[in-house]
């Protein structure tokens, strides 16, 4: 299940800053996230792996998929 | 009023269309196409993330250059963003046509543009019964292909809307067409019925050729194709690990590949399509096949920085610095003298069976950045803005 980003910092009282690498929006990052965690972007909805939780800060990075009928 | 770049995930080519569009100054918009709530109501449209309001950014958009990556949603896209008013690129015309290897096929025919023989049989490899019982087509099917195809020759059944080779499979004998006919159920990318094809002699090698128009203006073909190359398969994706190679094409091709793309793009003021494009070679060889698949394992080997740095996720971090090193690499290929060897063997070959080409399909949204780019030469996401900025200016 992915773990939404929460776009409402005052439903959870701890949490952490991270940017999304695709648009650039902030997210609020549940405190208790770990390493490995799927995210959902609130600006743009991409699926996000947390890569590292360290000090406050977590790195974040696309996720690579593909759907059956990606395609040029 | 802007150019947007519409998006599901930016992957190596959104990031370099980014990339390029930065350098030549182009301001673009960013609009994501999957987790957003398009709504229309009395009111007049909206479009929300769940953490952004992107209505008024569309309504400041004139033209939606569209990259979403699945076939379905950038049909959906374009027809969108046409009825808001936009100007798409390609517009939804194009795209319908694209989607389908049989349309797209159908406006070639019509144009008197060469094509390998299709068939098309629309009833699918299996149906079910109201009570559940399956009926099994395929036997049918095959006769109906072999009424019109050898099957000493070899018959190719293709899902309709599939890419990267997904779903090609050759049959040389009567069991091996019936087990393909099987495989093709309907599905997201073969919607209903079967399409075969009588198998192109392609020896080893096939065309991609850029096309594009700005408004305004007559269409051109970029005078350097990419040639994907290799033994491995009957299919040349480089998907399956074929190699490329850049491979400049006589005059003649280049006037075809025009008029083929001006049949499938008619009715819009500007695009930019690939077109994929097989020679049908045959025995008509230039040098015999021990000494060239010696040269393509040569080459092979020059290639694999090139994959490494493909797989080297720092492209997700840092693309600027990626693309460097994958230009490094890719020039330390093409530096080689296999590559060199192999070039002049495809170029030889076009030109010496350049009357045996036929066009086989259409891209509406080509990926460029990591092959046809540093194979030809030609940064695709250029043209592509000058298109966009040309239904602008005009």
């Amino acid at each position: 299940m992915i773990k939404q980003a929460n776009s409402n910092p005052q439903e959870v009282k701890a949490i952490n800053k991270a940017k999304c690498p695709d648009c650039d929006a902030e997210l609020d990052v549940p405190a208790d996230t770990e390493k490995g965690e799927i995210l959902s972007c609130p600006g743009c909805g991409l699926e996000l792996e947390v890569k590292q939780v360290k000090g406050g800060c977590v790195d974040l990075q696309e996720l690579t998929i593909e759907g059956e009928d990606w395609g040029e | 009023m802007s150019i947007a770049l519409l998006y599901e995930r930016s992957e190596n080519d959104e990031n370099g269309i980014k990339l390029t569009a930065q350098q030549l100054g182009i301001d673009l918009t960013f609009l994501p196409f999957r987790k957003i709530a398009l709504s229309i109501s009395k009111d007049g449209f909206s479009a929300k993330t769940k953490g952004k309001d992107y209505t008024n950014i569309i309504k400041n958009i004139a033209v939606v250059l569209n990259r979403a990556q699945s076939k379905n949603r950038r049909l959906q896209a374009s027809y969108i963003m046409e009825m808001l008013g936009k100007k798409t690129l390609n517009s939804s015309q194009i795209e319908f046509v694209c989607y389908s290897k049989l349309r797209t096929l159908l406006h070639l025919w019509k144009e008197g543009i060469p094509i390998p023989k299709t068939v098309y049989v629309p009833c699918d490899s299996t149906d079910t019964m109201k009570n559940g019982q399956e009926i099994h087509n395929e036997k049918d099917i095959a006769e109906l292909f072999q009424q019109e195809i050898p099957l000493s020759e070899g018959i190719v059944i293709k899902a309709d809307a599939g890419t990267h080779g997904k779903m090609i499979m050759l049959a040389k004998n009567h069991e091996e067409l019936i087990a393909n006919i099987h495989e093709t159920k309907p599905s997201i990318i073969n919607l209903v019925g079967v399409v075969a094809q009588e198998l192109v002699k392609k020896w080893f090698y096939d065309l991609r050729i850029i096309v594009s128009k700005e408004k305004g203006k007559q269409p051109v073909c970029y005078h350097i194709a990419m040639a994907r190359a290799g033994f491995k398969d009957f299919r040349t994706n480089t998907f399956l690990g074929n190699l490329v190679f850049g491979a400049k094409l006589p005059l003649s091709i280049q006037e075809l590949a025009v008029k083929c793309a001006k049949s499938l793009g008619k009715g819009s003021e500007a695009w930019i399509l690939a077109l994929d494009a097989m020679v049908n070679v045959k025995e008509n060889k230039t040098v015999d096949d021990a000494y060239l698949k010696a040269e393509l394992d040569k080459a092979a080997q020059a290639f694999l920085p090139v994959q490494k740095v493909k797989q080297d996720e720092t492209r997700l971090t840092d693309f600027p610095a990626w693309n460097s090193k994958l230009e490094t690499a890719f020039q330390g290929y093409v530096n080689t003298k296999h590559y060199e060897n192999i070039k002049k063997i495809i170029e030889e070959s076009v030109e010496k069976n350049k009357s045996a080409l036929v066009f086989h399909e259409s891209n509406s949204c080509p990926e460029f950045w990591e092959n046809t780019r540093l194979a030809t030469g030609l940064n695709v996401a250029v043209p592509l803005l000058k298109c966009a900025q040309s239904l602008i200016d005009h």
